[in-house]
């Protein structure tokens, strides 16, 4: 063996002996990063102080809830909070309201830096999921039908069977679906922090609301409208362009790429690169999506539109073009893209947005 | 070397090792202690009593469903953990050696709570792979494996059948 091979074989251990360093010492650095940030306090969003305020959120032996107090007039004990639990509660509470982080002090690295899961800048949690995910009547406290409260994913239908994958589906991997789907993202680890405060708040929601594991609550899922609960005339997407360029367009826009008003206050797309894609229960079940449109929409004037009104209007939000979702493959995605890409500008020349 | 018969030669060497393959993969599938839904389950007396008669798992979930069978199949884990979970049980301990169905029920709707013995916060799943390690002698099971999802499933019907919500405390935990 000459010298020079030597002198390179060295080299070549030398710098893979550095570059494993390298890791090592990133990633211990990394694993002490994230154990500060777990014991940091996050400033909350406005929405999550009235909400962990009304349920009275503390450490201590015991929790009790006084909402549930007042509902049922006496008072139950239940299993208290530490400091650490409480402020992976409040994180998990500000994933829910605020997944970008528009209200953090610190950006995104408040939120576990979350906005590397999603490609979206229109699309929240708080979308669908109205009112930090817990949208209840204020005067009788009971959760609005069909609302899709975040509590009862946990105590009913967590680890059930689902329908659409065809697994017993773990509440975590719900989450991981809306991620990849809902916010066309990625999913984060099942042991990763972002998803343990997300569970966090949604258990400290099931506590503070009182539901009983197993039993169906009216809030859970969306109100699916299937054809037999309409007059049967068709979901006929013409009919809900006119409904939509009346009642969603000014918020949405015309062409339903949705609308940022301010640093905090988005109008969510619902169609082209910042949608939902085509995974998404939102596009390929429409009874599903003309449920969350009756229960949610239009802003402040919820379920006024019939159930014929809100199918023809999610068929014709079902026309946008949307982002592919992954199991579609290679082609569709590139479908996708070209019709997000062309249609837009098209029907803008043809003064179809007027 | 012994001559082949003239019909193995015939047998070209591809076939012979996708067929190897195969056998390969179907000997670590029977041992990879995962549970085929479209067997039925079966448990003990004591099982049926427990599940069917006490709590009435088929009147509440689908008979035969993937929901029952993974109670079930959690149910023979947590009676008879080194028969149905070998792969990750060191020695002959079972997880009711130690625990009640009510322990199960009540540490399922109480945890991802911070643990001080372990200073962080501990999931369900967690204490379980922890539980397979340290008292079973055995490995941690992956999160996705029957081993931990269906003990977890079996502990939720548990929390189910007992009428319990998240966080509720025993008798015996209030002051």
């Amino acid at each position: 063996m000459n010298d020079r091979f030597k002198v390179r074989r060295q080299l070549v251990l030398t710098l893979t002996l550095c570059a494993l360093s390298a890791v090592y010492l990133v990633s211990i650095f990394k694993h002490d990063e994230r154990a500060v940030k777990r014991v940091t306090e996050q400033a909350l969003t406005p929405n999550c102080q009235a909400k962990l305020a009304e349920y009275e959120l503390k450490a201590g032996p015991y929790y009790i809830s006084p909402f549930m107090t007042k509902q049922n007039g006496y008072e139950t004990k239940l299993k208290g909070y530490t400091h650490l639990d409480i402020l992976s509660i409040e994180r998990g509470c500000n994933l829910v309201d605020d997944y970008h982080g528009w209200h953090a002090e610190n950006g995104d690295a408040e939120r576990w830096d979350s906005t590397r899961y999603i490609r979206t800048e229109k699309m929240n949690c708080v979308n669908c999921h109205r009112n930090v995910g817990d949208w209840k009547d204020p005067e009788t406290g009971d959760n609005y039908e069909g609302s899709m409260g975040l509590a009862v994913s946990w105590t009913n239908s967590g680890d059930t069977y689902d329908i659409f994958t065809g697994i017993l589906l773990m509440p975590e991997l719900r989450y991981m679906q809306c991620g990849i789907n809902s916010m066309n993202g990625f999913k984060p680890n099942v042991a990763d922090d972002i998803l343990r405060d997300y569970m966090a708040y949604i258990r400290f929601v099931a506590a503070a609301t009182g539901k009983k594991m197993g039993v169906r609550y009216p809030e859970q899922g969306s109100k699916s409208i299937p054809p037999s609960d309409t007059l049967k005339h068709g979901d006929d997407y013409s009919v809900g362009k006119v409904l939509y360029n009346e009642k969603c367009a000014a918020c949405h826009g015309m062409d339903g790429r949705g609308k940022r008003v301010s640093q905090t206050l988005v109008y969510p797309a619902l169609g082209g690169p910042d949608s939902f894609n085509t995974d998404s229960r939102n596009y390929f079940a429409l009874g599903i999506f003309a449920g969350i449109i009756h229960t949610n929409m239009p802003l402040g004037q919820e379920m006024t539109l019939t159930p014929d009104e809100s199918r023809a209007i999610g068929a014709y939000i079902h026309t946008f073009p949307r982002p592919a979702g992954d199991k579609k493959g290679v082609l569709a995605a590139l479908r996708q893209q070209a019709l997000m890409f062309t249609m837009p500008r098209l029907l803008k020349i043809l003064g179809r947005y007027e | 070397m012994p001559k082949l018969p003239d019909r193995l030669k015939n047998i070209h060497l591809s076939w012979v090792l996708l067929a190897l393959f195969i056998g390969v993969v179907l000997f670590f599938h029977k041992y990879s202690d995962h549970v085929f839904y479209n067997q039925i389950v079966d448990v003990d007396d004591a099982g049926v009593a427990l599940l069917q008669d006490k709590f009435d798992l088929d009147g509440k979930f689908r008979k035969g469903g993937y929901f029952t069978q993974a109670v079930y199949d959690g149910y023979n884990r947590f009676t008879d953990t080194p028969k149905h979970s070998p792969r990750f049980t060191g020695n002959n301990k079972s997880c009711a050696d130690c625990h009640t169905p009510e322990d199960m029920a009540y540490a399922f709707i109480q945890m991802d709570r911070f643990d001080i013995r372990y200073s962080k916060r501990v999931s369900f799943e967690e204490q379980v792979m922890r539980c397979y390690v340290k008292q079973l002698d055995g490995h941690v099971p992956p999160f996705y494996d029957p081993a931990l999802q269906n003990l977890k499933i079996f502990a939720r019907f548990l929390s189910i059948g007992y009428g319990l919500q998240e966080g509720s405390l025993r008798e015996t935990d209030h002051e």
